[in-house]
């Protein structure tokens, strides 16, 4: 490793965060929420975990780190959703294999049509044959080989900077560090912070859950007190002894800036052109959720231009092309920046790459080829970068300038106003209040047992469900805004009906059962934390 | 000729300084929408509507000069009487304690409805005695609510309100904080029965203190809010400045009076640490630092 490092000039960390809000319906077999996670798994999952592994099989020696959030993982472990996916799977292949019939005669779009029917019917055989239907175990035999580096998040993915109580904030943190634990039996040694969000109140209880770094938004190291000396091509040392690295604005920008971005170029595959729009309702069947029309993923047109809504045939061969141009672009922009920071600074700068994994494959259909050609590139070309995980870097570089980051976020104008504004404010009243019963229960009844102890566990974890940082975002961003709201009140609602049944002494066990099995996050909850009565970290 | 210009341009002076005093520039009322959902939001400072009688505190806030009628539960707010008996006028500059005035020279206007003065005066003594609750009211409000015996009978509503006296500040970004309050009834009442005489004369207001260290602790910023909200969103522009808050009025003779008072928040910065560790002296990067500002920010393509 170290011989390889002497012949670079910088560093490529590149960080995919993978998460959605638990979306379990146990009442509904297909709902349109579940199928965020179908198609997650679809697009991007599978997808990914072949990619990483292809490149490992090839012996690439690639390095990246990959955050699988705790709601993520509950819910690719669960038995109900697996058998589940796979039957949404077998609708999809009866699909694309009608789809096949239905265009026979156009060349272009059967060759198009056969292409989803095999790729679908691929990833239904990995799914089952190669992955045995457990898609956590390859991430952990990944990391084993040394290529993939885990990072684990809080545990419903709550925005740690509105939570107002140091308790909730510690106990978003604890419960997925041990949710990783339970996954992964290894203590985390990254974490992501949900949307990036920082205040200094989160370090006590990443240090003493044996994480150390996590990755922030440019300004958070950037405006790190005292200035940082290396800007953010470098992590500045907290307090805590906690490394926080700099999210490096060119390589998000290059990536998934919406004008200059890869992902608009006019050969890659159109996101919104979908046959779930556009064909007859009878046809589609059971491959839509009721008579709701959603995008299925199969998409026969390319972006062509996006000002137009008159869209090409999509050309699989000319996707590759700009895949390969594109991850020939994005490396010489890399050895640039590297080559003229290592000038400036005197040490190798690290280039901290953070994106959302669903953004490979889902929303980017060419994603996780790009990421195979830069990766592949990166190895056998000469180049003056090398790709590295944020804790390699801290052995390499064990003396880090201490500062304190900056509270910021990566959300849109860097703070919190995504999850703070007219159309989701008036959640914090009440998960406030909730978070402070809780923490009363949890000082009043210490050492609880058998049913008390249950009703109180569940409690907890509706009170995390109700803190997912999901339901103001898509308050704010509109899409299933009713949804969103639902879900808060119903997690509120259920945590209130428990608690005033814990109150009167008569918790109904049939009741508390049902929510056990629907809200069946976190089987190893404590709701004793909440007390926050632990020593931590001065 | 020119002198007819002249009185032209003062009256558009006059025009545009009317309009610039009606301006709020540091506050804004959260722009949510209440009546599309589902969520019960409250509608006055804390007072549970439903605990009061309303011909009753109608007429104690008519003696007492409380502008603006309160609502009945599920009524909207009007903004004035339909016999005009709430018409407002300005108060004359030299009623004002010198608390007020500062205000008024900073451009907030303050009004209340004619006669409230000589009201309290003639009458001192009316309003006395606790307000009178109605019991059966609330009997009849009170909806049964049955415990969930399946996931599927389940039908949450948020409170109203969760009989806490609690200020709670949100930092936003480096220059807003919001706010969010609920006072109890019964504080509101005994604030009320206090203060009575000069109760219609009082504005609610958040007086935002400054405690960074190193900064004086009477440093103040005051807002007037309205007389029905429970959140309010504040432009401190003041990034890596710490705040608390307390929810007052503020009374023409006795200055502030706070009910509450909140957590302390610290701003965000904005810009560049002016710290520098000279173990660890800034490279050159910060004259770079210019040219990528502007990409600071922004993330996802979906966002």
């Amino acid at each position: 490793m170290r011989e390889v490092i002497r012949m670079t000039r910088g560093f490529l960390s590149i960080v995919l965060h993978a998460h959605l809000p638990f979306v379990k319906h146990s009442e509904c077999e297909d709902s349109l929420e579940q199928r965020w996670l179908f198609q997650a798994i679809t697009d991007s999952y599978v997808p990914l975990l072949d990619t990483f592994e292809r490149l490992a099989g090839d012996g690439i020696p690639f390095r990246i780190a990959v955050s699988l959030s705790p709601p993520l993982l509950e819910m690719l472990t669960d038995e109900v959703l697996r058998q589940r996916y796979k039957r949404y799977l077998e609708n999809l292949i009866d699909l694309s294999g009608r789809e096949k019939e239905r265009v026979r005669g156009n060349s272009r779009l059967e060759s198009l049509a056969s292409m989803y029917h095999t790729r679908f019917t691929r990833i239904y055989e990995d799914f089952t044959g190669k992955y045995r239907e457990d898609l956590v175990s390859p991430w952990s035999r990944l990391e084993r080989s040394g290529r993939v580096e885990l990072l684990t998040s809080a545990a419903t993915h709550g925005y740690l900077p509105l939570l107002l109580h140091k308790e909730a904030i510690g106990v978003q943190i604890k419960a997925g560090a041990r949710a990783f634990r339970r996954m992964f039996n290894h203590d985390p040694v990254g974490f992501w912070l949900p949307e990036c969000a920082y205040v200094p109140e989160v370090e006590p209880y990443l240090s003493s859950e044996g994480v150390r770094y996590f990755i922030l938004e440019t300004h958070g190291v950037l405006y790190a007190t005292p200035r940082p000396r290396f800007g953010f091509h470098a992590p500045v040392m907290t307090p805590h002894k906690l490394l926080a690295f700099g999210r490096d604005p060119d390589c998000s920008k290059q990536v998934w800036s919406a004008d200059e971005g890869y992902p608009g170029d006019p050969r890659y595959r159109e996101f919104y052109r979908d046959i779930g729009y556009e064909l007859p309702l009878e046809y589609l069947g059971n491959a839509l959720p009721g008579n709701t029309r959603v995008p299925v993923g199969i998409k026969y047109f390319r972006v062509t231009d996006r000002k137009t809504d008159d869209k090409d045939l999509y050309d699989p061969e000319a996707a590759r092309r700009a895949a390969w141009e594109h991850a020939g672009n994005f490396l010489f922009w890399r050895n640039k920046e590297a080559e003229y920071w290592q000038g400036i600074l005197g040490r190798r700068p690290i280039m901290v790459a953070p994106y959302d994994a669903e953004l490979f494959g889902h929303w980017w259909f060419e994603g996780p080829l790009w990421l195979e050609f830069l990766l592949r590139r990166m190895a056998s070309e000469n180049q003056q970068v090398i790709t590295i995980t944020p804790s390699e870097y801290a052995e390499y570089y064990p003396v880090n300038q201490v500062s304190k980051p900056a509270v910021s976020s990566w959300g849109y104008k860097g703070y919190h106003e995504v999850w703070l504004e007219g159309s989701n404010d008036w959640i914090y009243r009440h998960l406030h209040h909730c978070q402070e019963q809780m923490i009363w229960m949890a000082r009043k009844h210490k050492r609880a047992t058998g049913l008390l102890k249950r009703a109180l566990n569940q409690a907890a974890r509706e009170i995390l469900l109700a803190q997912s940082s999901d339901w103001p975002f898509i308050m704010k961003s509109g899409t299933v805004p009713e949804y969103a709201r639902n879900r808060f009140i119903t997690h509120i609602g259920r945590f209130r009906q428990l608690i005033k049944e814990v109150e009167n002494g008569a918790v109904d066990p049939v009741f508390l059962r049902q929510l056990e099995t629907w809200d069946s996050v976190f089987p190893d909850i404590d709701y004793a934390e909440f007390a926050g009565e632990e020593r931590l970290p001065a | 000729m020119w002198f007819f210009f002249a009185v032209v341009l003062i009256l558009l002076g006059v025009a545009m300084l009317y309009r610039t005093r009606h301006r709020y520039p540091e506050t804004s009322r959260s722009g949510k929408d209440t009546e599309s959902t589902e969520m019960e939001v409250s509608t006055d400072i804390g007072v549970p509507l439903e605990a009061l009688d309303h011909q009753k505190a109608a007429q104690i806030d008519r003696l007492s000069g409380v502008a603006r009628p309160r609502a009945r539960p599920g009524e909207r707010l009007r903004e004035s009487h339909p016999d005009g008996s709430l018409a407002t006028r300005r108060l004359r500059k030299d009623n004002l304690s010198k608390e007020v005035e500062l205000v008024w020279e900073a451009g907030e206007i303050i009004e209340l409805q004619p006669g409230a003065w000589a009201r309290l005066k003639d009458f001192p003594d009316e309003p006395r005695g606790p307000r009178a609750q109605a019991p059966e009211e609330i009997k009849v409000q009170k909806r049964r609510v049955l415990s969930p015996r399946d996931i599927r009978d389940e039908r949450y509503t948020l409170p109203k309100r969760y009989g806490v006296d609690r200020l709670v500040l949100l930092a936003r970004d480096p220059g807003w904080v919001y706010a969010y309050w609920e006072i109890t009834h019964e504080k509101y009442q005994e604030m009320y029965q206090k203060h009575l005489k000069e109760w219609g004369l009082s504005r609610p207001i958040i007086r935002l203190y400054d405690v960074t260290p190193g900064i004086d602790g009477s440093v103040h910023v005051d807002v007037f809010i309205n007389e029905d909200a429970d959140n309010w969103y504040i432009n401190l522009g003041k990034p890596r400045h710490a705040f608390y808050a307390e929810l007052g009025r503020l009374f023409p003779e006795k200055g502030f009076i706070g009910f509450l008072r909140s957590n302390v928040v610290v701003l965000p910065p904005d810009d560049l640490s002016d710290e520098i560790s000279e173990e660890w002296a800034p490279l050159d990067w910060t004259s770079f630092y210019g040219k990528i500002r502007w990409k600071l920010g922004p993330s996802s393509p979906w966002m």
